[in-house]
């Protein structure tokens, strides 16, 4: 586990920086191997990242198994999709709102959108744990997607198609290219939150109250209240992703916030390594990848991915990150 | 404040038809360190968990520091100074000694929605934690992973942990269990080092250890509460022989 800096092994540095640079590089180098179409790729890989890690702050830091991650990412997908409808449609949102393309604007809105939710859900939820709060969290997520199938207004079924992505000041995000910095700093960002957060008192809680709910609260802690803030801040962060997806596909549609989506972010955790907020992005980048790579082989493509996923569930406790920088620990 | 820093009075608690509690009644000085003894079964853990909280017992009140406590969360009693350590180690596993002592002192320095900054560098923080893991003599071991601790040592950080908050009333429940000589011996010291200052309710089945620590026991039968007085009163009590100290020998 890594507790502190001064633990930060130099091959975590190591490869970790090697991650970091690989990611810079990718636009200029794939446009020199004229394969610029892998730029868009990796931003579909980057926004999924930013999904994982947040679903990590809760799994593996909180011990909270959520099967209802993708709810917040698609909430925040359609965040972004309701402003943008009513934008171009030039019709008022709720409370006298006009809509907007405005990524300023429309991607906190987002942001928060999700967070409110991920705190009604979890207050809700985390009055239950174990397999019920699976189960409470799959049946909300569940509920969200009937309610946007259902929301003939905003497409429905068929989901919202966007005109164009979202202004964000100078910067031009239909430009692939710098769509995909803006979400590589969107990730960077939220990983250096995330390291700062498990690392503060709070984190220290969190990870506590995973290890021994009991003691927490002998101690004098009011886990409940912990756990809450800690789920809508992974909200919050699966919120920026799905405002992000928006952009990235100009099309947002229920099917963002089903529960097989949710176990599709859950694999890249667990693929790359719970609590280890690094490994959720590599998980992310190998899952993309093999299932690119595999689904243009044969549509059966989860036949390989399930046993490898289980292969490396069962011989690397901290996923393919832990393989990778020889940590040992839980 | 008068001399009592617990008074428990007529509490009951059942389980179906078993009466795990039955009427019970008990005090505790301030500064004393107070045994409580009794065949397996007699309900002493039970005790413990509505003292601290994790048990609701169905009649009674527990007014500890002349606060009436009987419907506080466990979180609250916590903070109020009531400290808890258990039979079955009870420790954060995958964390450092050091982390799971911090997480005890913490609890004491105000709220945690703490986000930015990194605890390990929170000098008040840090000092108390070294502090608490002096007295409980772990500071050898203060990067190990808990999980690599002997049973002894483990013993000792879950006392350890429920000492760290300086608590006013500290429930100890078997703190020797499954210890070595060595080790009882240790954690003897450790108790008798609160006497005077830190009120201790001590369940433990190790009688040499009752016998020189306790001011006073209590002893505790079918969930109630027998006889109260000075080890000497409590070993030619008549009624506790019969009851505890005779047949049921075996058991302690």
């Amino acid at each position: 586990m890594l507790l502190d800096t001064s633990r930060f092994k130099t091959r975590t540095g190591v490869l970790l920086l090697t991650g970091l640079l690989f990611l810079l590089l990718l636009p200029p180098v794939t446009a020199v191997m004229n394969e610029s179409y892998l730029v868009s790729f990796f931003s579909r890989i980057l926004i999924y990242a930013l999904a994982a890690v947040s679903l990590d702050l809760i799994l593996g830091y909180g011990g909270m198994v959520s099967l209802g991650h993708a709810a917040f990412f698609g909430i925040g997908a359609y965040g972004v999709g309701f402003l943008a409808f009513h934008f171009q449609e030039s019709t008022l949102f709720i409370f006298g709102f006009e809509g907007t393309d405005n990524a300023l604007i429309s991607w906190p809105f987002a942001i928060i959108f999700s967070a409110a939710l991920a705190a009604i859900i979890g207050a809700l939820s985390l009055r239950t744990s174990g397999i019920y709060f699976i189960m409470i969290t799959l049946a909300f997520s569940q509920m969200f997607y009937y309610l946007f199938v259902s929301l003939e207004a905003y497409g429905g079924d068929d989901g919202l198609s966007l005109w164009s992505r979202n202004r964000l000041g100078s910067l031009d995000l239909s430009n692939d290219t710098v769509f995909y910095y803006v979400c590589l700093a969107s990730l960077l960002v939220f990983l250096f939150i995330s390291w700062r957060l498990v690392h503060s008192r709070f984190g220290r809680v969190i990870r506590g109250t995973r290890e021994n709910e009991l003691r927490m609260q002998t101690l004098g802690y009011a886990t409940y209240r912990y756990k809450l803030v800690c789920f809508s801040i992974a909200g919050a962060g699966a919120g920026l992703a799905g405002a992000l997806m928006a952009n990235q596909n100009e099309f947002v549609s229920p099917g963002l916030m089903h529960w097989t989506h949710s176990g599709e972010i859950l694999v890249m955790v667990l693929l790359g390594g719970m609590g280890t907020l690094f490994g959720p992005v590599l998980g992310a980048m190998v899952f993309l990848l093999l299932e690119e790579v595999l689904a243009a082989w044969t549509e059966h493509w989860m036949v390989f991915l399930g046993p490898f996923l289980i292969v490396v569930v069962l011989f690397a406790k901290k996923g393919l990150y832990g393989l990778l920088t020889g940590e040992r620990h839980e | 404040m008068n001399d009592f820093v617990l008074q428990v009075s007529q509490l009951k608690k059942s389980f179906g038809a078993v009466q795990a509690t039955n009427n019970l009644s008990l005090e505790i000085k301030r500064g004393e360190i107070h045994a409580l003894i009794g065949p397996n079964g007699a309900g002493k853990t039970t005790l413990i968990k509505q003292l601290s909280g994790e048990l609701n017992p169905d009649s009674g009140s527990i007014i500890f520091n002349n606060k009436n406590i009987t419907a506080f969360p466990m979180q609250k009693r916590a903070l109020l100074g009531m400290g808890r350590s258990f039979q079955v180690t009870s420790v954060f596993r995958q964390l450092t000694v050091k982390e799971n002592i911090a997480l005890a002192v913490q609890a004491h320095l105000g709220h945690s929605f703490h986000f930015w900054k990194p605890a390990a560098k929170e000098k008040k923080l840090e000092q108390a934690t070294m502090q608490a893991l002096q007295r409980c003599g772990l500071q050898a071991r203060a990067e190990a992973i808990a999980t690599s601790l002997s049973h002894g040592e483990l013993r000792q950080l879950d006392v350890g942990m429920a000492l760290a908050g300086k608590p006013g009333l500290l429930l100890l429940d078997e703190p020797m269990a499954g210890m070595g000589p060595g080790g009882s011996l240790k954690m003897t010291e450790l108790i008798q080092e609160l006497k005077g200052h830190t009120s201790v309710l001590l369940i433990e089945h190790d009688m040499q250890a009752v016998f020189s620590l306790a001011d006073r026991i209590t002893v505790l039968v079918y969930g109630e509460a027998i006889a109260t007085g000075t080890v000497e009163e409590i070993q030619n009590n008549p009624e506790v022989q019969r009851a505890y100290l005779g047949d049921a020998r075996a058991d302690a």
